[in-house]
């Protein structure tokens, strides 16, 4: 495996309205790594992961993306428009697919070609088809996202996000808005692109996949990272308390 | 008595059909330009600078406070006191223009805040900077909102700008009051000059029509694959806003 860094987090805090939601967060991921994001609900995971791209601003510390620090130049604070940039590395894919209903499957995942990097319509659509036949929808390219069932609208999503060749994909519990019968083929289609060598963050509670295709498993709970373990240690020896307790009570 | 022969020559008058077309670019020409300033004035109210907000909220409060027919007047009449002195179409347009924004400004923004925050961050996500998530994935979903209540505008404005008659600007009511003076058939000349706007306002009816139709793209209800699509306008925004 490589050790090259993608993502290097320094403690990153976050309050909101007095309530300090992240309480100094560290976490290195290495290209290639798949790494699983647990803990309970409100306990700060989505909102850290957010910060890796700025979609949140940290309070304090520093995130690094290939060794660029995200939303900071030499100057201070970088401007929107600057940050966009940075954030063409970082491809995200969210609970509620977020796809454009305006735009088909097709120019769903063009839009991020055509309208960040200025390629031709025509150019993109090319490469927008061949992943989405990759994800397994090569007959849903004219389709509009209100015509498509959850799971599909997801692997268009996480095509979107693909079709701008990033560093990093980010999962914001991509199978949480999805019937269960339609968890599979999106998951499918993430341990496809771990066999691809794609470095990932997931947030989610899907424990097949924690087993299957996760490196590590980190367990974020009230603002702090409490364990970050291989798969296999993590379930079977978790070393705190608060550990235990959870998995307790969602296994 | 009603005279049919009045009322007919009254529908052909040549003085009526370009009135009517002075009406129509008066309103196209107001709303088109009325239109972008409305933009301008939402994105104004939303700034994250207070006098920008300030300026932009007095600006709305102003113009829905006080009725066009005074403003028109003051623009028209009451400038020139002050030195500056517009023409009679300058000053229609003027008044229209700065009158029609304020009301559309609101539409405008509430068709804005009615795009789901997702949108916005799935296209920032993507690295699009931020005027071009305004333009490629914001206003064409606050679009499909806003055509509703900016039809609704349109049809409003073809019989407002009948107000800008007072200061003697020729459209279609003042030139019909010309026409009528010559036989003095009022019930005739009006109701002809009523039919001419109840055939303006259903045209735009049906432009409207394809409008909602384009802008709603991708929204069909059901699975249907056709290409019948229904617009599902956010209801708070069809009410009457005037």
């Amino acid at each position: 495996m490589t050790t090259e860094t993608v993502v290097e987090a320094r403690q990153v805090r976050k309050s909101y309205g007095g309530v300090e939601v992240l309480k100094g967060i560290d976490l290195t991921v290495r290209q290639g790594e798949v790494v699983l994001v647990l803990g309970p609900s409100g306990g700060g995971k989505s909102t850290f992961l957010r910060t890796l791209n700025h979609l949140e601003t940290p309070d304090s510390g520093t995130v690094s993306i290939c060794g660029e620090r995200i939303g900071y130049g030499e100057r201070g604070a970088l401007r929107e428009s600057r940050i966009a940039v940075q954030r063409r590395r970082t491809g995200m894919v969210f609970q509620q697919f977020n796809l454009f209903p305006n735009m088909t499957a097709l120019d769903n995942v063009a839009s991020g070609p055509v309208h960040v990097n200025g390629v031709s319509k025509a150019q993109a659509r090319v490469a927008a088809g061949e992943l989405l036949a990759m994800v397994g929808l090569a007959d849903k390219t004219r389709s509009y996202p209100s015509q498509l069932s959850g799971g599909q609208q997801q692997r268009v999503a996480i095509a979107r996000a693909l079709a701008m060749r990033p560093e990093l994909l980010l999962f914001d519990e991509p199978t949480s808005a999805l019937d269960p019968e339609m968890v599979g083929e999106v998951l499918d289609v993430m341990v496809r692109l771990r066999e691809e060598g794609m470095t990932m963050i997931v947030v989610s509670h899907e424990m097949g996949f924690a087993r299957a295709a996760a490196d590590r498993v980190v367990f974020i709970a009230d603002g702090t990272v409490v364990e970050d373990k291989s798969p296999d240690l993590f379930f079977s020896a978790p070393e705190h308390e608060r550990t235990r307790q959870f998995l307790d009570r969602i296994l | 008595m009603w005279s049919w022969d009045a009322f007919f020559s009254f529908l052909t008058n040549p003085q009526l059909v370009q009135g009517a077309w002075t009406t129509i670019w008066l309103t196209t020409v107001s709303m088109a330009l009325a239109l972008p300033l409305a933009v301008l004035v939402a994105l104004g109210r939303a700034s994250r600078f207070r006098p920008v907000r300030l300026v932009t909220g007095f600006y709305v409060w102003l113009m829905r406070g006080t009725p066009l027919l005074v403003q028109l007047v003051i623009i028209y009449t009451g400038l020139p006191q002050l030195g500056l002195r517009l023409g009679v179409i300058s000053a229609a347009l003027t008044g229209l223009v700065l009158n029609e924004a304020a009301y559309l400004s609101e539409i405008v923004r509430a068709g804005v805040l009615s795009v789901p925050r997702g949108q916005s961050e799935a296209a920032r996500a993507l690295g699009m900077p931020p005027w071009k998530v305004f333009r490629v994935v914001v206003m064409p979903q606050a679009l499909r909102v806003m055509v509703p209540p900016l039809g609704n505008s349109f049809n409003g404005l073809l019989k407002t700008t009948t107000l800008v008659s007072v200061i003697s600007v020729e459209e279609l009511l003042r030139r019909t009051q010309f026409a009528v003076q010559t036989n003095f058939r009022v019930l005739e000349g009006l109701t002809a000059a009523a039919l001419y706007y109840l055939a303006m306002t259903t045209l735009w009816g049906l432009v409207q029509r394809w409008l909602e139709i384009r802008v709603g793209r991708g929204h069909q209800t059901g699975p249907s694959k056709g290409r019948r699509i229904k617009s599902a306008a956010v209801p708070a925004l069809e009410m009457e806003i005037r």
